[in-house]
């Protein structure tokens, strides 16, 4: 695909990528087994929102970029749900403690860089159809949206497509949850944690942007 | 900060309480490279590019404090996750700033490769600091307090390499880790410059920000230099 903005930063995040996959490599070499190769796969499900925000970048008409718009939703808490993967660290005897934890946490940091550069095309997109505010708007609801997605990932254990394949269900536990606040304290307490550290960590990786000379200039003519 | 406090309230205990001392070290660095943007004198920048060094390590140490993480009974484990991940990344975060900022100041005495070059020397040796840091307990000051104890600890490693492995292999990991994370971000400070591709539709273009296709080279980096050199 011919994307000539966002060149530089993929090629540094599939570097990025690559060096992970080296570190699992030699992880399952070192220790002749088979622990934590679900990092890999949920890295790999981390890259699919750049996909469907370049795709989305490129298209021109409503109703696919709405599409694109809903899947780069759907897919985008696979981004920072590696972060949840830490829950796995634990002393253990097959393999050093402290590579188990550099191997996890550069996973965790490629898996949101990842996420962050999606978001950030996709606000570009925005930008360019709505006004500043309102794309931020959208964008800030998205991550707090992704919050209750890695919820619903990481302890009801559904899938992103389980949002084709089974969508009365998580239905059925969200209204549950929204009528019955009390009685679920985790739900809300890690999409406003999640969601709060993605708004955050959004509004950093945007102030990359904004610091160059010609942005500023489009701030001051806006 | 925020994440830490509640914590502490909730559990009436101090337990991740070295956290906010090590997020606080880790400033140290990125005040260190904002004095380097203001000076021009040589000496005084040779003495803060030494002071950054050194203090750099704190920056990704906090990464290894995810050691510590582990189900305790008080708290839910997940947010202790999320405590630790968000420092942890608060931490790499002001480090990379403070290495752009000195590696935009390095630029306006080196070409662009030896820049590089200097940083990526400077990120192994981050990665040997981080080990010296975690496994042999010393500080950033140390260096400064006893350091013929440190020299003679780094002469025993080059000299017995085989014995000291741990040691070789957090260095190189670490220092890898954070050369690519640093080039990734260097990537990503130049991405405004580009101007509007041309597959975008015309009325697409119209309606974007005004200002947006000029095909500017400028980025922070030379920015920054542009200023400190005036």
């Amino acid at each position: 695909m011919h994307t000539p903005i966002y060149r530089n930063a993929l090629i540094h995040l599939g570097i990025l990528t690559a060096f992970c996959v080296l570190m699992q490599a030699v992880r399952m070499y070192g220790s002749s087994s088979l622990g934590f190769i679900f990092l890999p796969y949920n890295l790999f499900l981390a890259w699919l929102p750049v996909l469907f925000s370049l795709y989305l970048r490129r298209s021109s008409k409503p109703v696919t970029m709405a599409m694109l718009f809903i899947l780069w939703l759907l897919f985008f808490p696979n981004a920072p749900y590696i972060i949840t993967d830490l829950l796995h660290l634990k002393q253990r005897t097959s393999f050093p403690h402290w590579y188990d934890t550099m191997l996890v946490y550069t996973f965790a940091f490629t898996g949101l860089l990842v996420g962050m550069l999606s978001a950030l095309i996709v606000y570009d997109k925005l930008k360019g159809h709505f006004s500043k505010t309102k794309a931020r708007l959208v964008i800030m609801l998205s991550m707090l949206a992704s919050g209750y997605g890695i919820f619903l990932g990481r302890f009801l254990r559904w899938n992103s497509w389980d949002a084709f394949f089974n969508p009365l269900h998580i239905l059925g536990d969200t209204v549950h949850r929204i009528a019955n606040p009390i009685q679920y304290p985790r739900t809300y307490g890690v999409t406003l944690v999640v969601g709060g550290l993605l708004c955050i960590t959004f509004l950093f990786f945007e102030s990359f942007t904004i610091v160059d000379g010609t942005n500023a200039e489009s701030r001051g003519q806006e | 900060m925020g994440m830490l406090l509640l914590r502490m309230y909730d559990t009436q205990t101090t337990t991740f309480i070295k956290l906010a001392w090590n997020l606080f070290l880790a400033w140290l660095p990125l005040m260190a490279a904002m004095a380097m943007v203001e000076t021009r004198r040589a000496w005084v920048l040779a003495g803060l590019m030494v002071f950054w060094l050194l203090f750099f390590p704190n920056s990704p140490y906090l990464i290894t404090d995810l050691i510590h993480l582990g189900p305790s009974p008080d708290y839910p484990h997940w947010y202790d996750a999320i405590l630790l991940y968000s420092f942890a990344f608060t931490g790499l975060m002001t480090g990379i700033l403070s290495t752009l900022i000195v590696y935009s100041k390095l630029r306006a005495f080196f070409d662009t490769n030896v820049s590089r070059i200097i940083i990526m020397l400077c990120m192994y040796a981050a990665g040997f600091g981080v080990y010296v840091g975690r496994f042999l307990r010393w500080n950033s000051w140390d260096v400064a307090v006893k350091p013929m104890h440190l020299v003679n600890t780094m002469i025993d490693h080059v000299l017995h390499p085989s014995e000291y492995q741990l040691a070789y292999g957090v260095t190189l990991l670490s220092g890898s880790l954070f050369f690519a994370i640093f080039l990734f971000f260097d990537a990503i400070m130049q991405l405004p410059q580009v101007p509007v591709p041309p597959t975008l539709p015309a009325e697409a273009v119209e309606e974007s920000v005004p200002a947006k296709p000029q095909p500017r080279s400028r980025d922070i980096n030379q920015d920054i230099a542009q200023h400190s050199m005036v």
